[in-house]
C-alpha cells in the first residue's frame, strides 16, 4: 500500500533518501513532495554544472567572468544565455582584455573612487593609490586643465578588472605637470594653445574646449 | 579667522600647498575647478581661477532665494546626457546647421516654475558667461582633504543643497534636445548640452524651430561651413568652420565616446559581486542598484 500521509518524520526521511525511495511506494501528499525534492535537486545540479558557451570558448561557473555576466543578466532581469547572445562582442572583447573601459567625466570618476568597495584597489598608471590621492590627482588635474586652457570638460580612462580594482592610466600625467610648471614660471604663454594641443593628444584623458575660446 | 583671496597667478597655490606639505603642519584644503581653499590654524587663504563681478553672486543669490521654497527634485545621475553622437567613421559633411538654445538653464527654472519672473529678467540681462557661472553654483561639488605631515589622512565631498535644481535643468534640456533630434530625423548629427547639429534640410530646421517657438525657450541659429567627423581610439573630432565677426573661422570640438549600456551594466555588476563578498548578497545589492 503506498504512503500517502506527509507526517514530520516522513518528510524528514524522504529528504534525506530522496534518491534511494521507490517512487511508487508513496502517494499523495507524500508523492508530491518526493517528486518536488527530486526535482530541485536537478536543478541545483544542472545549475552547479552550467557554463556559458561564447563562439567555441567556455566560461566556467566558477569563474569571475561567469559571476560578472550572471549578475549582470539578474540586473537586466534575463538569462546568462540571452545576455551573452544580445551582447556577444563585447563580452568576446571582455574575455580577452579582462578589463572594462569607460571614459568618466570628472565629478562621476571621482563619486566612483568614493563608492568602490573597500576591498578593492585603485592603479593610477598601474601604482596603487590611496582613495584621497586618487581624488586629489584627478581633480588637480582637471582644475588646471580649465585654469591653463579652454578645456571646460575632462573626460579619464577608466578601467575595471573583473574583481573590481579600478586603473586609472594617465601615463603623460608627469610631461603635463612639468607643462603647467612651464607656464607658472612664466617660460610658457598659456595663450599659445600649446597646453590644449597637449591635452587633445594625450593618452588616457579627452578633453572637451570650449569653441568660443579655442582657435 | 583670517581670509584671504588670491587669483591663482604663477605658482602661487601650487607653491602654498608645497610648503604647508613640507612643513608638515595639519591643514585642510577645499578645492573645486574654479577654486582651492586651505585652512591652517585660524588663517584662511583662497585661491581662485578668476574673481567673479559681484552681479554673479546676486543672481545666485536670488535664485537660492526662489529655490528655498521649492521641493527639491529626484534626480538619478547616471542617467544624465551631456551629450549623443553616433559617428563612427571619418566623415566630411559641409554645411551643417545649428541650433543653440539661449539661456537653457535659466530658462528651465522659469518656465517649470523654480524661480520668479524678475530673477529669470535679472539673470538674462547679464553676459553669458555671467549667467553659466551664476546658475552653475546651484551645483557646486568640493573635494575637501584633511593633511598631516605632509599626507591626506581622509577626504570627503560637499556637494551643494542645490545641486539637485541644477540637475533637473541638465535632465530637461536632455529631453528636449531628445525631442529635437527626433524631429530633425535623418538630418540629425550630433547633441552637446543644449546645441544640435544637423545636415541642411531647411524642412527639419522649420520643425525644430517651430517646436522650440511653442514650448517658450529663445534659440538662436547658425550656419557652419566644412564640417568634418574624425574618428580615433579615444574620441570624435568634429572641426567646423563658423562666422565670427564676419570671418570664417575653425573651431574643434573633440566629442568623448558614448558608454554603452554593456559597460555601465558589467561595471555594475562587478562592484555588486564585489559587495557581496563583503557579505552582501547580490539580490540586495541589485534592489539597492534599483531603488536609487
Amino acid at each position: 500500500m503506498p504512503k500517502r500521509k506527509l507526517t514530520p518524520k516522513l518528510k524528514s526521511f524522504l529528504k534525506e533518501n530522496r534518491f534511494k525511495v521507490r517512487q511508487a511506494d508513496y502517494a499523495g501528499d507524500a508523492l508530491q513532495y518526493l517528486q518536488r525534492l527530486r526535482k530541485s535537486a536537478k536543478a541545483a545540479k544542472k545549475r552547479k554544472e552550467s557554463t556559458a558557451k561564447v563562439g567555441n570558448v567556455i566560461i566556467p561557473r566558477d569563474s569571475e567572468l561567469y559571476e560578472v555576466l550572471e549578475t549582470s543578466a539578474a540586473i537586466k532581469g534575463e538569462t546568462v544565455a540571452a545576455f551573452i547572445r544580445k551582447n556577444k562582442k563585447a563580452v568576446q572583447a571582455l574575455m580577452t582584455d579582462g578589463r572594462i573601459v569607460m571614459q568618466r567625466e570628472t565629478s562621476y570618476l571621482i563619486n566612483d573612487i568614493n563608492r568602490l568597495p573597500k576591498r578593492n584597489k585603485i592603479y593610477i598608471n598601474e601604482v596603487e593609490t590611496g582613495r584621497g590621492d586618487a581624488i586629489y590627482t584627478v581633480q588637480n588635474f582637471t582644475s588646471q586643465a580649465m585654469h591653463y586652457t579652454s578645456t571646460v570638460v575632462v573626460m579619464y580612462e577608466v578601467s575595471y578588472d573583473l574583481t573590481g580594482n579600478m586603473y586609472i592610466n594617465i601615463p603623460q600625467l608627469e610631461e603635463f605637470d612639468d607643462l603647467v610648471e612651464m607656464i607658472e614660471e612664466g617660460d610658457m604663454d598659456e595663450d599659445d594653445n600649446e597646453l590644449l594641443d597637449f591635452l587633445n593628444d594625450m593618452e588616457g584623458v579627452v578633453v572637451v574646449s570650449s569653441p568660443k575660446k579655442s582657435s | 579667522m583670517s581670509k584671504r583671496t588670491s587669483l591663482l597667478r604663477g605658482n602661487n597655490g601650487r607653491a602654498f600647498l608645497t610648503y604647508l606639505k613640507e612643513i608638515g603642519v595639519p591643514f585642510e584644503m577645499i578645492c573645486s575647478n574654479y577654486t582651492t581653499v586651505f585652512k591652517i590654524d585660524g588663517l584662511e587663504r583662497k585661491f581662485v581661477n578668476s574673481m567673479q563681478s559681484k552681479r554673479v553672486f546676486a543672481c545666485f543669490a536670488k535664485i537660492k532665494s526662489d529655490l528655498k521654497k521649492k521641493a527639491i527634485p529626484v534626480i538619478d545621475y547616471e542617467q544624465l546626457r551631456y551629450f549623443v553622437h553616433d559617428f563612427k567613421k571619418n566623415e566630411h559633411i559641409g554645411d551643417v546647421i545649428n541650433v543653440d538654445m539661449k539661456s537653457a538653464y535659466a530658462t528651465i527654472l522659469y518656465n517649470d516654475g523654480f524661480i520668479r519672473k524678475e530673477t529669470y529678467e535679472y539673470i538674462c540681462k547679464g553676459p553669458k558667461q555671467e549667467r553659466l557661472v551664476a546658475v552653475g553654483m546651484l551645483a557646486s561639488k568640493k573635494q575637501h582633504f584633511v593633511f598631516d605631515k605632509g599626507k591626506i589622512i581622509s577626504n570627503d565631498e560637499i556637494v551643494s543643497d542645490t545641486a539637485n535644481f541644477f540637475y533637473y535643468a541638465v535632465m530637461r534640456t536632455a529631453e528636449i534636445m531628445g525631442q529635437l533630434k527626433k524631429l530633425c530625423k535623418d538630418a540629425y548629427l550630433f547633441t552637446w548640452v543644449d546645441g544640435i547639429y544637423l545636415r541642411p534640410d531647411v524642412k527639419a530646421l522649420e520643425r525644430i524651430e517651430k517646436y522650440i517657438t511653442s514650448i517658450g525657450y529663445p534659440y538662436s541659429t547658425e550656419w557652419l561651413r566644412d564640417f568634418s567627423v574624425r574618428i580615433s581610439s579615444k574620441q570624435a573630432t568634429v572641426d567646423f568652420l563658423k562666422m565670427v565677426k564676419g570671418e570664417w573661422v575653425k573651431k574643434p570640438f573633440n566629442l568623448p565616446l558614448v558608454n554603452t549600456e554593456f559597460k555601465r551594466l558589467v561595471i555594475e555588476a562587478i562592484l555588486i559581486n564585489s559587495k557581496s563578498k563583503n557579505n552582501e548578497t547580490i539580490l540586495d545589492q541589485i534592489s539597492k542598484g534599483k531603488s536609487k
